[in-house]
């Protein structure tokens, strides 16, 4: 602390203190982009224009347009995320998928897309698979795998053999040879019955026995001239004669009973021959209507073992091919096998089917090499697959054709790309992506089944092997939480792709933005873009990227930026895209977005919201904030004021008080105290009550970047020096004084300018950056003409010491020899206030120092004791 | 004779369709019954006949009922052993049996008025208490003589004998309706069979009646006892149709061929409905029916 003490308040040499209304004199400005902040008595001079914008002479790019370039494939600057994607994807183990991290809009999705087709193109096109039924257990659907192309064809042949069947069937059932065949049967069996009752009833007849039918059987009785005589008459006859009726009634009926007790077992003997008829007659017809299918798969033993199945039960199931016309049909209707519920369990469920031509229908046709499929509404059915239900009489059914891929099935054998915080999103998503990963094979479950949420009729599919490479994408956050609270994650994506969200600006790389940007013309179809629109680019990419030494490569916003150009370039009759085109679009989206900064300039401007761009003011200093809206940030200034007493020691943060101030903008606070405590009053009591705010703030204030400016209104107030309005100020500060850099500097400085350009530049204004922003600094055109002409300075700060020198015009002065800050420098004026504060409180009565605490609550603070 | 029925209203015959409620009805002739209706626009008399043999057998103590279906024995009288002689108090179960025939009666009748409101024709029904052909015959000299009798019930193996008995004691009909046990809803040309030159016009007509009510075509089937009178048929049944009408003109099998050939012949030419004359070469008086039962599956119109 004591060498750090030393090191940084060190004597000053003496310079003369300004008097409070005293405008202090400009310092000159630096040569070149030099950030040293090298000073004129004490005071860093502003920067040069060059240092505000790092422009590229589009001379030196060495093409007129992007039409000569070849277009890059949009991983520039990639190459450890290339490493690592090369590395996941050679790794040939479930657990080794990748995670792919990087900001949105990085093109991403489209780089690694491009880099996987290269390598899928290298793999063999895998295996398809279908469901078929389970004739043993239907509600268990068998997966067969077969070479890849195969698939489709084999479930058309199986249409074509079945519509071929609906032909056949019915004509070879319905021909002479069959029928013939029948009537020989029905007539064997029908004849045996009916002549047996005939010659009953001839019998009958002849022994005047009238045999009559009833609604279930038979009854006999005697007979006279053809009708059965009235028992009244037949009691009438002699005895004997009617016991001898009564005989040969008994001796008919028996007869009769014994012809009905055989027609049963007729019937059912009749029934097995009709049957065996049938299936040897369907057996034929069935085996040629398969044969062609047969040839087509007789190479694979699965398949063929199913089509024995089928062939059986086909010829078993024969009638279902003989449809009884409707009578409503005009025209009788030929049966559709594909869509007759009755042909569905021969059918084929293709869930994966490689075309394999160039001239197919299917999203794979012609494909070479392994599937890259990117789901982009990853549900828990989409990734896994689904079983869907038909509601059938109020009841939910389904079979083995309601079995729907998931992507797994569609990227099997291949890659799947997924969006992680989608993927999240979506209820039992992720889980099921892990629980398929760690056991290797797709086995399709509904969600509701899991829950015995949906209690009714569903399928247990066979699950399919699953030899697949994961590719999540996800930006850092999601990675980092993932693998905090998921010990799976880890587990399962091995392989992080950390993409960067910028370059180095160099010449090299200049040429590989320039063929990013001729692969985004190519792919959107836009304008060739001419040199200085490429220029432009790069500079707009370095803004993106807030740093001048750096580009954004990300792919997303660069092509909405140059989609827009080209709009602009299109308006303008151009047939290419010019560095106005580029201005043109980011005006227009400025345009577009900042309703709000223009209202917030208004306010200024008609002094709503006070802000002052000349004269001085005790303890009162411009600070700058950045307001982030959408996708739109600006600056806008702020007044921070800060008054001081004596008191308990206690820098009051008003922010925080009010709560409106977040935790590291009240850090940046109490690191004020730490700076004047350290510097001014380390061997006495810093008897000090200050308070700071942000005036006229409503909202929430966040962030460090203002503790700068807190820090030298509360000098200024200590000092009582005032500070020069025209200019503001950014920068948090830390205990030693050493001014750090901070977010959105371009944003700032652009939003203090705008305030004085609209008031009229004085050549007085300016803002205070902090050093090491200089880096940093894309500013506006318009900024860099007004610094170029001298009307508006921006100015690289190191220290407090050389930031109140420049406020204030008083040299900050550095610790003499005997320990004390040279006369009239502020840093003298500070210490002797906080002494007098010192020798106050040493005054009073000892009772009494601890009520300071009390007194100072009075006024509605909250001060601890010291 | 002409195979006629007379227009409703005329009083001078309609269509009788019989039902006993013992024999499984074949729908079939249900229909048929009502498209001869309709295509002579007349109607329907549903005569339901309760057989009141059955009820007098049911007074002999001797008799029980053979039931084909469940292989059981229903006894005549409860308290009499089967096989023992002499009149019982009680017959066969009366109750049971009426029951049955009443619930059929009421089926059937409901059935025949569904499709006979579909097809517009008006059905009127009458239940007797009577022998089959009794009821027949005195329904048709009730009102006569210009009468169809369709019979419910399919016919069988023996059902050429009661045919010829039906013809000789029904007086007042043209013609009998009767469908085989294969019979369906077939769909096809209504076959004429020509067997006399005197009956072609009045076949030609009725099949063009019945042609037009169902939409279908007319065939004349000519079936001659010996080639020379099949050749000489054919030429008068050419002749005649060469005066404005519309019919295909086959020949029916070999010549002078028994009922089998002509049955399959007939098969051959898919009919919807076929008219043929009782005695003739087709429908003999004596023989059996059992071919063409077996061999059509569209209703028969037997005409006298």
């Amino acid at each position: 602390m004591i060498f750090k003490y030393l090191q940084r308040d060190k004597p000053a040499k003496a310079d003369a203190k300004m008097g409070e209304a005293e405008a202090p004199e400009m310092p000159a400005p630096q040569a070149g982009g030099d950030t040293d902040a090298s000073t004129v008595r004490g005071v860093p001079a502003p920067l040069a224009a060059s240092a505000l914008r790092r422009t590229v002479d589009p001379d030196t790019l060495g093409f007129a347009t992007t039409a000569e370039l070849t277009a890059a494939s949009g991983l520039i600057g990639q190459d450890r995320a290339l490493e690592a994607l090369a590395f996941g994807t050679d790794m040939k183990a479930l657990d080794f998928n990748v995670f792919v991290l990087g900001p949105a809009a990085a093109g991403k999705s489209t780089a690694v897309k491009s880099f996987l087709e290269e390598r899928a193109r290298a793999l063999p096109v895998p295996d398809d698979w279908i469901y078929v039924n389970n004739f043993e257990a239907p509600n268990r659907p068998r997966a067969l795998r077969l070479p890849s192309g195969r698939a489709r064809p084999f479930a058309k042949a199986m249409i074509a053999a079945l519509d071929e069947l609906s032909g056949t069937v019915p004509a070879v059932f319905e021909g002479d040879d069959y029928q013939t065949r029948r009537r020989a049967i029905d007539e064997e069996f029908r004849a045996e019955a009916e002549e047996a009752l005939a010659a009953l009833n001839r019998k009958a007849e002849e022994q005047n026995v009238a045999i009559l039918k009833t609604p279930t059987g038979f009854v006999m009785a005697p007979m006279h001239d053809g009708e059965v005589v009235k028992p009244e008459t037949f009691n009438s006859l002699p005895e004997s004669y009617r016991e001898d009726v009564a005989r040969r009634i008994e001796g008919l009926q028996n007869d009769l009973q014994a012809i009905m007790e055989r027609a049963p077992r007729a019937e059912k003997e009749r029934r097995q021959r009709i049957a065996e008829l049938n299936e040897e007659v369907a057996r034929v017809v069935v085996a040629n209507a398969l044969d062609d299918v047969r040839e087509t798969i007789s190479d694979l033993s699965e398949v063929v073992a199913h089509l024995d199945v089928v062939a059986i039960d086909l010829a078993r199931s024969i009638g279902l091919f003989v449809e009884q016309p409707d009578e409503e049909d005009i025209v009788r209707q030929p049966l559709d096998a594909s869509r007759d519920a009755r042909f569905r369990r021969y059918l084929v469920n293709v869930i994966v089917g490689h075309e394999g031509r160039a001239d197919g229908p299917d999203e794979r046709a012609g494909a070479v090499g392994a599937p890259i499929y990117e789901e982009l509404n990853p549900t828990y059915t989409n990734v896994i697959g689904r079983i869907e239900h038909l509601a059938q009489m109020g009841a939910l059914v389904t079979d083995f054709l309601l079995v729907s891929a998931g992507a797994l099935h569609k990227a099997n054998g291949g890659f799947l790309l997924v969006d992680a915080r989608k993927l999240l999103t979506f209820p039992f998503a992720w889980d099921a992506l892990k629980r398929t990963l760690k056991s290797g094979e797709i086995r399709i479950e509904q969600p509701s089944e899991m829950f015995g949420i949906l209690a009714t009729q569903t399928l247990e599919p066979e699950p399919i092997p699953l030899d697949i490479k994961v590719i999540l994408f996800g930006d850092r956050e999601i990675y980092y939480l993932l693998a905090a609270i998921d010990p799976d994650f880890t587990r399962l994506f091995k392989v992080q792709a950390d993409f960067d969200d910028s370059i180095d600006r160099s010449e090299e790389n200049n040429q590989a933005f320039a063929a990013l940007i001729a692969s985004v013309v190519a792919t959107h179809e836009l304008k060739p873009v001419a040199a200085s629109g490429v220029a432009r680019m790069i500079e707009e990419a370095s803004r993106m990227a807030d740093d001048r030494d750096k580009v954004s490569i990300q792919v997303g916003h660069i092509a909405d930026l140059l989609r827009e150009a080209d709009y602009w370039a299109g308006k303008a009759e151009r047939t290419q895209i010019e560095a106005e085109d580029v201005a043109r679009a980011v005006e227009g989206r400025i345009q577009r977005a900042d309703r709000l900064r223009d209202r917030a300039q208004e306010t200024i401007q008609r002094n709503i919201v006070l802000i002052d761009t000349d004269g001085t003011k005790v303890g009162q200093v411009n600070g700058l904030s950045v307001l982030q809206l959408g996708g739109f940030s600006f600056g806008k200034p702020s007044r921070i004021s800060a008054r001081v007493r004596f008191g308990a020691g206690r820098v009051t943060d008003i922010e925080r008080e009010a709560k409106l101030g977040g935790p590291v903008h009240s850090k940046g606070v109490m690191i004020l105290w730490g700076f004047l405590a350290g510097r001014y009053a380390l061997d006495q009591p810093l008897a000090l009550a200050a308070s700071l705010v942000f005036e006229q703030s409503y909202g929430g204030v966040e962030g460090d970047s203002a503790s700068s400016a807190e820090l030298y209104a509360l000098l200024s107030a200590l000092a009582e020096v005032p500070i020069r309005q025209g200019l503001a100020v950014t920068g948090s500060v830390n205990q030693w004084g050493e001014v750090q850099a901070i977010g959105g500097v371009n944003e700032k400085v652009e939003g203090f300018f705008d305030v004085c350009n609209a008031r009229g530049l004085t050549g007085d204004q300016g803002v205070l950056v902090p050093a090491a922003n200089v880096q940093h600094l894309m500013l506006r055109d318009d900024v860099v003409a007004a610094a170029g002409e001298g009307r508006f300075a921006i100015y690289p700060v190191s220290t407090i010491d050389e930031g109140i020198a420049l406020l204030t015009g008083l040299p900050a002065g550095e610790r003499g020899e005997d320990g004390r800050f040279p006369d009239g420098s502020l840093n003298r004026l500070v210490e002797d206030k906080l002494d007098l504060f010192a020798q106050r409180l040493k005054a009073l009565p000892a009772g009494m120092r601890g009520g300071i605490g009390a007194i100072a609550s009075a006024d509605g603070s909250r001060e601890e004791r010291s | 004779m002409t195979a006629h029925v007379a227009e409703r209203g005329e009083g001078r015959g309609r269509v009788v369709l019989r039902l006993t409620g013992t024999h499984v009805v074949n729908e079939c002739a249900i229909r048929a019954a009502i498209q001869i209706a309709k295509a002579f626009h007349s109607e329907i008399e549903s005569l339901f006949v309760y057989d009141r043999q059955i009820f007098d057998a049911a007074g002999y103590s001797f008799v029980r009922e053979i039931r084909g279906s469940q292989y059981q024995r229903r006894d005549v009288e409860r308290n009499v052993e089967p096989g023992t002689v002499g009149p019982g108090p009680t017959g066969i179960d009366v109750t049971g049996i009426a029951r049955q025939i009443e619930l059929a009666a009421r089926q059937m009748q409901r059935r025949v008025s569904e499709l006979a409101l579909q097809a517009d024709v008006p059905v009127h029904g009458r239940v007797v208490h009577d022998t089959p052909l009794g009821a027949l015959a005195a329904a048709c000299q009730m009102s006569g003589p210009w009468n169809v009798v369709a019979l419910a019930e399919p016919f069988t193996a023996d059902s050429l004998m009661r045919l010829d008995a039906l013809f000789e004691r029904v007086t007042g009909m043209t013609g009998v309706v009767l469908v085989g046990p294969r019979a369906a809803d077939a769909r096809g040309p209504v076959v004429a069979v020509i067997e006399e030159t005197e009956r072609i016009t009045s076949m030609l007509r009725t099949a063009e009646r019945l042609a037009q009510a169902s939409g279908s075509d007319v065939v004349l089937a000519v079936a001659g006892a010996n080639r020379a009178t099949q050749t000489w048929l054919k030429s008068e049944v050419i002749h005649t149709v060469a005066g404005g009408h519309r019919a295909v003109i086959v020949e029916l099998g070999r010549a002078g061929g028994g009922t089998a050939v002509y049955a399959e012949a007939l098969r051959q030419l898919r009919p919807g409905f076929v008219i043929v004359e009782h005695g003739g070469l087709v429908v003999p008086r004596t023989g059996d029916l059992k071919p063409l039962g077996a061999a059509l599956s569209c209703p028969l119109l037997v005409v006298r």
